[in-house]
């Protein structure tokens, strides 16, 4: 949906607002997230509970602000892993070539013929359940597909004449990658990472869901969902809830991630008449 | 072309055994010793020594993958622990109950998604592009566990439309069969639907824009034939390529579609096996699952290489 | 004479001894055209008005920016979605295309108004035959049934001198060479037998042997279709080989017009006059190498300069010239209120330097300064996982092995360049020229040769010892655009070589890269700018700039002006003679084309597939004897004059023949129009060796390759 200048704004301020919840979790809460409420089990929402409350009487406004945080962590060491791990992976295989290049490549065609979630699966199974496990095993799960880019971002810049102008000089491969090549591929690389982001967050979701990811007192979202589906028909805003604060998550990152995209290709592309 | 295939099936050969190494190597990672497991608590030094030698665990390790790998390749995938069976029929029983699921979301997905895709690109910025963007983005923003959910309250829960869970074999009741399928296929190709119409979007958009569609205009062509005679078949390309991606997704999704509809398919067999620790059923069940993506990926390729002259008839001047 | 304010096209009150008297098939009045950008609609094309008529040529030249292209676009009705027409009008055989609906328009389209895209291959779809996507185009307009449909197919490849159209008709367009692609567009383009033709630039991406074929078969095709045809080109030889009349745009504007013998001999408005003067010609000397050039660079669209849009380069401007300018109605058209007054003068002529003077004496030459020897590139094509094939045979009954093909970039390749001397290297593209100079820099590894610099073979060097030597030779590439790091300023990029090799200390890099800046002529402030802020001249600059700041002792320049516009070459070129001039820098320059070479260079290497063809210096390899390829070179050229050009005799060579060389026999046997038998396929020819290190390398004799061309 290329919306360009709207999009970048809605989303993020999105993002901003969630991260600043995740932030300030602890001074937003009405309740403490585990504290039970026996006799108001199962409550609708109301002025009391704003979001109502869970099986266990605990107040799911509460937990939802508390869970922000989990979630947002997730999601962004999911990131950091992923383009951690990717972008240099990536940029050594396109810039040097030849038999690295073909083994690396090899190496993530392998990593990328598992199912994501599966081996996510595997490995959170080999090690212990944990959340910040999960962020881990997504983001290398996801990593091969950044680097696939970072790749071909690469191979396109290593052709230009600049590079081969550095070269030239007898430059260092060091600089050549990082002080030519590097600072081009930001702006391909960021809008593939604002996309790869969300996939990253909603599959760390899924494995939450599968009781993989936070274990419980600890509270995200992907778990509150887990827990609230036997309570589907009677109390169906136990799952409702944190599901839609997931749900504007991502729609806030992919709406950051579209204006990324509009902001940044145009004007490089606008750019390049002479 | 023949030798373009040739090369791609050996390539994906030795993929697929890269792969069972890399599972084989993972799995005996775990830890828990398997013959323990078996055992139970009850049990004593020699009966422990006396199982571990009958499972072979005692051998070193190539020995052990090379067993087992022969297995594979003669059909024998090993006998579960837990239900001490061996691995094979559990297996194929579990792949054709989801193989209907799959098979139905992917055929939905390229259909319904291409269309979109396609109607969205051919009226860009007009209300119906707008709409089928707006539909799109909600898809690929919501978690399809929460899809899921959310379609069990309404359709199943408030309307009571159709059953929220379970299966049945469809020689006994085939309108339950298909009643049960419902669902679950739309809950993962609501997903896959958005993702694809929003690459056919993207994609015919590059091709609509493009030079030679330019050329064709030019040439005083009918929109219509510019469009699906022209255009389409190269902002296809894409699309096929992801159909195969999706297909690996489409595993991972099975898994958490068939827990939030407690369907027992492949995906729960994968969940269930894990969660035991039962080391032959998983590492045969991720092998399986990976052949097939291989598959998948091979067929893309070659529906790739089919479509797309260039790489057809290379270089032949 | 005239009223000065009525509109040219008024040719329904024309008096009868004008042009425009007869009915045009194609007239567009007063065409406007903007599009949408940052801060406003921007024209593109401003209050353009000519008119075609039946078996004329019409040529629009101009170069980048002038919204030639544009104007296509807006007669096929084929505008960007952002660009709409703000006013006038587009009239075929009297209707008014703007008043069609839009099915109407369709239908006309590819039926009475054809047009010729610039690059063939991207403008056919690459999944359906040719020979369908033409039958396509007569199915639906003349309603033919597809057998009836299919011949006339093949008869219209025939009729644009396809070989074997049958069998061409179902090959795939990336199957096809440029030029037969381009002989496709054509053959759908007169399938309707068409009122109005137009032709965007359809040989700019063909190369000179083909670019010559395919004018031929415009030539020809004139005399056969009753289609008024609007030619557009920047490339004054094509305008002067088949166009009748001239229109001549700049920034938009149409600055003059008239028939072809008038604009090339008797040009009116100063910047045709500027533009004939400055394009390099093969039958013309220039002293001191210096070309006339026109100064400055194209205005971008959206920041016109007030009045007259040429005024900041004319040299005649005068005071008046900066207020809006009316169109003449004199017996030629022209936008400019001097042109009365300067009938009778020309483009001022280039003024040589002082160091010219000085350098006059010292002439280049002496002892070689690099000797290159036997250089030669390999390539591998497919190998790694490519490579690999199955075969039948073998143990198995199966074989796989890998099959690798050699392909010989660069052919045992031997050439001197001496001290202060151009050596230009030219050939077509794929000859390997590109790869030799890249060799020479030590960008590409030889694979077989030296590269012998003061004492030293280059080609062997590694390490520190290559990294110290390296500031010694530097290369100026071809595209501007590419040339610079786009996230660096001009400062930045230019401090890059002198901080390496340590010439100049932090402290004074400023005042250093100022003098860099002010040795290629560009004010210090762009020290502060980004590439995306230069036009492309001056990107141009800054890379020479760049190349230059290691003071090296050998510069390589790979086509450094191919990709700059018509009208900023000779400046830069100027600027690069000046330069060496003054430094007594030799350069090696690579190009392919022939009329630059002959302005600038001292000595000339032909190169064909990876050999030397002839060397020798410029103004004997340019007269006979010569080389069969050279010969075949020299004749393909369009010269920018009109009699001239429709006179010259074309030696025609048969497209791209056989694919990669063996390694023996000569590389041009394929084509050469006169060789004599299967010697020249099997035995590597001798090398003739005449006076002032003049060499051509052919098995016929001498006599039989003297000759005249022109």
């Amino acid at each position: 949906m290329s919306r360009g200048r709207p999009a970048l704004i809605v989303g993020g301020a999105i993002v901003v607002a969630i991260v600043l919840i995740a932030l300030l979790a602890p001074w937003l809460v009405r309740y403490p997230p585990t504290e039970f409420h026996v006799k108001d089990r199962l409550a609708p929402p109301s002025a009391d509970y704003w979001f109502g409350t869970d099986e266990f009487g605990r107040d799911v406004y509460s937990r939802v602000m508390i869970g922000t945080r989990l979630s947002i962590l997730i999601g962004f060491v999911a990131m950091a892993v992923c383009m951690g791990v990717g972008t240099p992976l990536g940029l050594l295989a396109g810039y040097v070539g030849g038999r690295t290049d073909e083994v690396l490549m090899r190496g993530l065609d392998i990593l990328m013929s598992f199912p994501s979630i599966i081996f996510g699966m595997l490995i959170l199974t080999l090690t212990s359940p944990g959340p910040l496990k999960t962020a881990v095993a997504v983001g290398i799960v996801y990593a091969p597909t950044i680097a696939r880019i970072a790749r071909s971002v690469t191979l396109s810049i290593k052709e230009e004449d600049y590079v081969a102008a550095a070269r030239s000089r007898g430059e260092s491969h060091l600089y050549i990658l990082f002080g030519e090549i590097l600072p081009n591929t930001w702006a391909p690389l960021t809008v593939e990472a604002s996309l790869r982001v969300t996939f990253a967050i909603l599959a760390a979701a899924a494995l939450s869901f599968l009781g993989l990811g936070a274990q419980p007192p600890d509270t995200d979202w992907g778990l509150m969902i887990a827990e609230a589906r036997k309570f589907m028909t009677v109390a169906p805003w136990i799952a409702l809830f944190p599901g839609a604060a997931m749900c504007l998550t991502v729609v806030g990152l992919n709406l950051l991630g579209d204006g990324l995209r509009d902001a940044l290709d145009p004007r490089l592309a606008r750019r390049a008449r002479g | 072309m023949g030798g373009y295939l040739a090369r791609r099936v050996l390539y994906m050969v030795f993929t697929l055994w890269l792969v069972t190494l890399l599972v084989f190597l993972l799995t005996h990672l775990l830890p828990g010793n398997v013959a323990v497991m078996i055992l139970g608590q009850y049990q004593n030094v020699e009966q422990l020594r006396a199982l571990e030698a009958k499972l072979g665990l005692n051998d070193p390790l190539p020995v052990q993958y090379w067993r087992w790998l022969r297995g594979i390749l003669h059909g024998d995938l090993g006998t579960s622990i837990v239900m001490d069976r061996p691995v094979a029929p559990i297996l194929w029983e579990r792949i054709e109950r989801s193989a209907p699921v799959a098979i139905a979301a992917l055929l939905v997905t390229a259909i319904v998604g291409i269309v979109l895709g396609t109607v969205a690109a051919v009226h860009e910025n007009r209300p119906v592009d707008h709409a089928v963007s707006v539909v799109s983005f909600l898809g690929i923003s919501v978690p399809e566990f929460f899809w899921g959910i959310v379609l069990i309250l309404v359709v199943a829960g408030y309307f009571e439309l159709l059953p929220s869970s379970g299966y049945v074999p469809p020689t006994t009741d085939p309108l339950g069969w298909l009643a049960r399928l419902v669902l679950p296929v739309t809950t993962l190709a609501l997903t896959l639907v958005a993702h694809t119409s929003r690459l056919t979007r993207s994609s015919m958009l590059d091709v609509l824009r493009s030079q030679y569609v330019r050329a064709a205009r030019a040439r005083g062509l009918p929109e219509r034939s510019v469009v699906y005679r022209h255009a389409l078949r190269n902002g296809l390309l894409p699309t096929v390529t992801v159909l195969a991606g999706n297909f690996g997704w489409l595993m991972g999704g099975l898994v958490v579609v068939e827990t939030v509809f407690a369907f027992p398919g492949l995906g729960g067999l994968l969940v269930f096996a894990i969660q035991q620790r039962d080391i032959p059923l998983v590492e045969a069940a991720i092998v399986v699952i990976a052949g097939l993506y291989a598959v998948a990926n091979l067929a893309a390729d070659v529906a790739y290489t089919y479509l797309d002259p260039r790489i057809r008839y290379s270089g032949a001047r | 004479m005239g009223s000065g304010t009525r509109s040219i096209l008024d040719w329904r009150g024309a008096p009868a001894d004008s042009p425009m008297a007869d009915h045009p098939v194609l007239a567009v009045e007063r065409l406007t055209v903007t599009y949408a950008a940052e801060g406003g609609r921007v024209r593109a094309v401003d209050d353009v008005s000519f008119a075609i008529q039946r078996g004329e040529v019409l040529g629009l030249v101009g170069e980048s920016g002038s919204g030639k292209s544009t104007v296509a676009a807006a007669v096929i009705g084929l505008l960007a979605a952002n660009a709409r027409v703000e006013s006038g009008r587009v009239l075929i055989e009297g209707e008014n295309l703007g008043a069609l609906s839009a099915e109407a328009f369709r239908r006309l389209r590819g039926n009475r108004l054809t047009m010729v895209f610039q690059d063939p291959l991207s403008s056919l779809t690459p999944s359906i035959r040719v020979g369908e996507q033409i039958a396509e185009v007569l199915r639906v307009h003349r309603g033919l049934r597809p057998d009836a449909a299919e011949r006339r197919t093949i008869e219209l490849l025939a009729s644009v001198e396809v070989p074997d159209p049958a069998l061409r008709a179902r090959a795939y367009p990336h199957q096809l060479s440029g030029g037969m692609q381009q002989r496709v567009l054509i053959a759908m383009a007169l399938a309707c037998d068409p009122d109005v033709l137009i032709m965007d630039e359809p040989t700019t991406a063909l190369d000179v042997t083909t670019e010559a074929t395919i004018l031929d078969l415009v030539a020809d095709l004139k005399r056969r279709v009753r289609a008024g045809i609007l030619y557009i080109t920047h490339d004054m030889g094509v305008v002067a080989r088949l166009c009748d009349r001239v229109a001549v745009l700049y920034a938009g504007q149409l600055l003059e017009e008239g028939t072809a013998e008038e604009i090339f001999h008797r040009p009116r408005h100063p910047y045709t006059k500027g533009l004939l003067a400055s394009i390099p010609r093969l039958d013309r000397a220039y002293t001191g190498k210096r070309l006339p050039s026109i100064p400055g660079s194209i205005p971008s669209p959206g920041a016109l300069p007030p009045g007259c849009v040429f005024g900041p380069r004319c040299p005649f401007a005068a005071g008046g010239c900066a207020e809006r300018v009316q169109p003449r109605r004199e017996p030629l058209w022209v936008r400019c209120e001097r042109a009365q007054s300067l009938t009778e003068v020309g483009w001022p002529d280039a003024v040589p330097e002082a160091a010219d003077a000085g350098m006059k004496g010292a002439a280049p030459g002496g002892d070689p300064l690099v000797r290159v020897k036997g250089l030669s590139k390999e390539f591998q094509q497919g190998g790694g996982w490519e490579g690999w094939r199955l075969d039948r045979g073998g143990v198995l009954g199966l074989r796989l092995h890998q099959a690798h093909r050699i392909v010989r970039a660069v052919d045992g390749v031997s050439l001197d360049l001496r001290h202060g001397e151009t050596l230009a290297l030219v050939g077509e593209s794929g000859c390997g020229k590109t790869t030799l100079g890249r060799m020479i820099v030590r960008l590409i590894d030889p694979t077989a040769g030296s590269v012998v610099f003061d004492g030293t073979d280059l080609a062997v060097l590694r390490g520190r010892a290559l990294r110290r030597r390296r500031r010694e030779f530097q290369i100026v590439f071809q595209n501007p655009d590419s040339s610079l790091n786009p996230r660096r300023r001009v400062g930045e990029t230019l401090a890059r070589p002198l901080i390496v090799f340590g010439l100049a200390e932090r402290a004074r890099l400023g005042p250093a890269i100022g003098a860099l800046l002010r040795m290629v002529q560009l004010p210090e402030e762009y020290a502060e700018r980004y590439p995306h802020e230069l036009s492309g001249g001056e990107k141009q600059r800054v890379a020479i700039a760049r190349a230059l700041a290691t003071r090296p002792r050998v510069a390589v320049l790979d086509e450094p002006v191919t990709a700059l516009d018509v009208s900023v070459r000779a400046s830069v070129l100027n600027l690069l003679v000046a330069l060496q001039a003054e430094i007594g820098l030799p350069y090696l320059l690579i190009a392919h084309d022939l009329a630059v070479v002959r302005q600038v260079a001292d000595r000339v290497a032909v190169m064909y597939r990876g050999r030397l063809c002839e060397v020798g210096p410029a103004d004997v390899v340019f007269a006979p004897p010569f080389h069969p390829y050279t010969r075949a070179l020299l004749s393909a050229i369009p010269i920018p004059e009109p009699a001239a050009a429709r006179r010259a005799e074309r030696i025609r060579l048969t497209e791209m023949g056989s694919p990669a060389t063996t390694g023996h026999g000569c590389p041009f046997s394929g084509r050469c129009p006169v060789r004599i038998g299967p010697i020249c396929d099997e035995v590597t020819p001798r090398v003739h060796v005449l006076d002032r290190g003049h060499t051509i390398v052919c098995h016929h004799e001498l006599a039989t390759l003297g000759g005249d061309t022109r």
